[in-house]
């Protein structure tokens, strides 16, 4: 019997965290008949974006490498080692040995170097990535961290991220490649978005004003929003009572419970529900009401499904674009400074 | 295409748009009468049948009561070319005569009494019987399974003999044992982990519910029928219970 080597002991130390700094990757996948929801990052653009500038090569097909999903700020890290990261998402203060650090840039730690990253001034989610990829038990292929059903995460049982851990990683041993991504290319909050509301089959057995009056509303995103749903509040909409046999849920599904003020389901949504759904939210409307903080006020329009289609294909294929560009960076720097030069 | 619309002229299944990314087949017009276990075997058949039919572009299948939730990937396919796949399926797809693969019947043995169902007095009580016919009426027959969700493994049974009718706990208890065997309404479950709860408990199953690393994850799915057998607290132990 081969024995299991021990974990890595490198990596970067957890000195301040809450229950919303989280290991996350492209989600779970395979399990909703059983229950397992799909977890992962809510903004997976600026996950997969973070991975790409410390070399983590991704794919907008492909999984996606695990990084810290950090939830409105106040986290800090001390590295034990040498470490390559990048900050993405979220515009949060960071700071590295005290002195202000930007974000979507490589930042290269050296051992005892202290990251702290200040509360968010726009946006809810940041993405930490480091290279070579935080180490963690795959659950079911996945690292994703879901609270409610204790699993994924770093020990595999489903925690946040904790003070006092070490989250395991590979020292980074070369120059710190100076890659960056220009400004336009970074999350840029807006505190009231319009977001495409693809109608559901069940709007057919709702209360027929809905079609006209949702997109009439204004919606504020609550304070009880999380990785499971978002929680809007408003003037309530119309609802008829109906029963409903419990069926599937899809991510971005809004339902509309007896109190009229619609949930947007997010990445840990539960896999099946009785409530009445007006339609749901693309993949990529999914990540801009995930970024909103409580307070901002988000409007709807309605989208047909061809439609919606497309657009999230125009939308993979422009990240992959922007992927494919840092990748291409990253040879171009291997070429010029050796900097991609393995050690064996 | 529209929000909903019949498959074909023959089979009166609903496509119905869920999301860019998801699609659902409601089998409801099928079962007028609410799902039983012809539907069931339906839901089954689809289960098995349609992630052959639609390959890797098909990221997750959702059965539950009359419907099943499809998942796909925009990048691979879209809600027409799956209406296309199952129109052009229909035949065998939604044909009972051709549902080969029936479901699986599981046991699961269970220790009715105080010390695991605490409930278990005050429910007789509630439909003025003994608790020896309670457990008579919630052992006597089997239930399908008719979905699986609220937590991982926990899968919905029904309908339980009407006789047995209960509304759930005012309030919820914050932590319900695993393993524990329930009833809310006319639907009974086993909680397949330790986890915060409103229906009413009236015993525990020794059996393990739920392992991630297994596979499958689960000892039965959706459209599978299982049936509890009482066992005696010596009996339970030695399945592995905890009390």
């Amino acid at each position: 019997m081969t024995q299991r080597l021990p974990a890595s002991t490198s990596g970067l130390w957890v000195l301040q965290s809450h229950s919303s700094v989280q290991l996350q990757d492209a989600g779970r996948f395979g399990g909703a008949a059983a229950g397992l929801t799909q977890g992962g990052a809510v903004d997976l653009t600026a996950a997969r974006l973070a991975n790409a500038l410390v070399g983590n090569h991704n794919s907008v097909t492909g999984p996606c490498p695990p990084v810290l999903e950090i939830t409105l700020g106040n986290a800090a890290f001390r590295a034990e080692q040498p470490l390559l990261l990048a900050v993405t998402g979220a515009a949060m203060p960071l700071l590295l040995n005290r002195q202000p650090v930007a974000r979507y840039r490589t930042l290269l730690l050296q051992a005892g170097d202290l990251l702290e990253i200040g509360y968010s001034r726009a946006g809810a989610r940041a993405y930490l990535a480091v290279a070579g990829g935080f180490e963690a038990p795959l659950i079911c292929g996945s690292v994703a961290t879901v609270l409610r059903e204790k699993v994924g995460g770093p020990d595999g049982q489903g925690s946040a991220v904790t003070v006092g851990s070490l989250l395991p990683c590979q020292p980074w041993r070369q120059a710190d490649p100076q890659l960056s991504l220009p400004y336009h290319q970074h999350y840029h909050h807006h505190s009231i978005r319009a977001l495409a509301l693809v109608g559901g089959a069940q709007l057919d057995t709702l209360d027929p004003q809905l079609i006209r009056l949702l997109p009439q509303r204004l919606f504020r995103v609550t304070a009880r929003s999380d990785r499971m749903g978002m929680l809007l509040g408003g003037e309530p909409l119309p609802v008829r009572a109906q029963s409903l046999y419990s069926e599937g849920i899809c991510l971005g599904a809004m339902q509309l419970p007896p109190n009229g003020l619609p949930i947007v389901m997010l990445n840990d949504h539960q896999t099946i529900g009785g409530y009445p759904k007006t339609g749901a939210l693309s993949r990529g409307a999914c990540e801009q009401i995930g970024q909103l903080m409580t307070g901002n006020l988000v409007r709807f329009y309605w989208l047909d499904a061809a439609t919606a289609v497309l657009q999230e294909r125009q939308r993979l294929l422009a990240l992959q674009l922007q992927l494919d560009h840092l990748a291409a960076q990253w040879v171009q720097a291997g070429d010029s400074t050796e900097i991609r030069q393995m050690g064996n | 295409m529209r929000l909903s619309v019949p498959l074909s002229q023959d089979i009166p299944v609903r496509l119905c748009v869920h999301s860019e990314q998801a699609l659902l087949l409601d089998l409801s017009p099928l079962a007028p009468d609410g799902p039983g276990p012809e539907l069931m075997q339906l839901l089954q058949h689809l289960r098995l049948q349609l992630p052959l039919l639609l390959g890797d572009a098909l990221l997750e299948l959702v059965p539950s009561y009359t419907s099943v939730l499809l998942i796909f990937d925009v990048l691979k396919t879209d809600h027409q070319h799956i209406g296309q796949q199952l129109f052009d399926a229909s035949a065998w797809l939604f044909r009972p005569a051709d549902m080969a693969a029936a479901g699986k019947f599981i046991e699961l043995p269970c220790y009715y009494s105080i010390e695991t169902g605490p409930d278990l007095l005050e429910v007789a009580a509630l439909h003025q019987i003994s608790p020896a016919e309670l457990i008579r009426l919630h052992s006597a027959q089997a239930y399908q399974v008719y979905a699986i969700g609220f937590a991982p493994g926990f899968a919905y049974l029904g309908f339980i003999n009407e006789r047995l009718q209960t509304p759930r706990l005012a309030t919820p208890r914050p932590q319900v044992a695993a393993g524990s065997v329930a009833i809310a309404d006319r639907q009974t479950a086993v909680y397949p982990a330790a986890s915060p709860g409103g229906w009413r408990l009236l015993g525990n199953c020794p059996t393990l519910l739920f392992d991630l690393n297994a596979s499958p994850m689960m000892p039965f799915a959706v459209g599978d029928t299982v049936r509890f057998v009482a066992v005696e607290r010596a009996e339970f132990l030695r399945l592995g219970g905890q009390l």
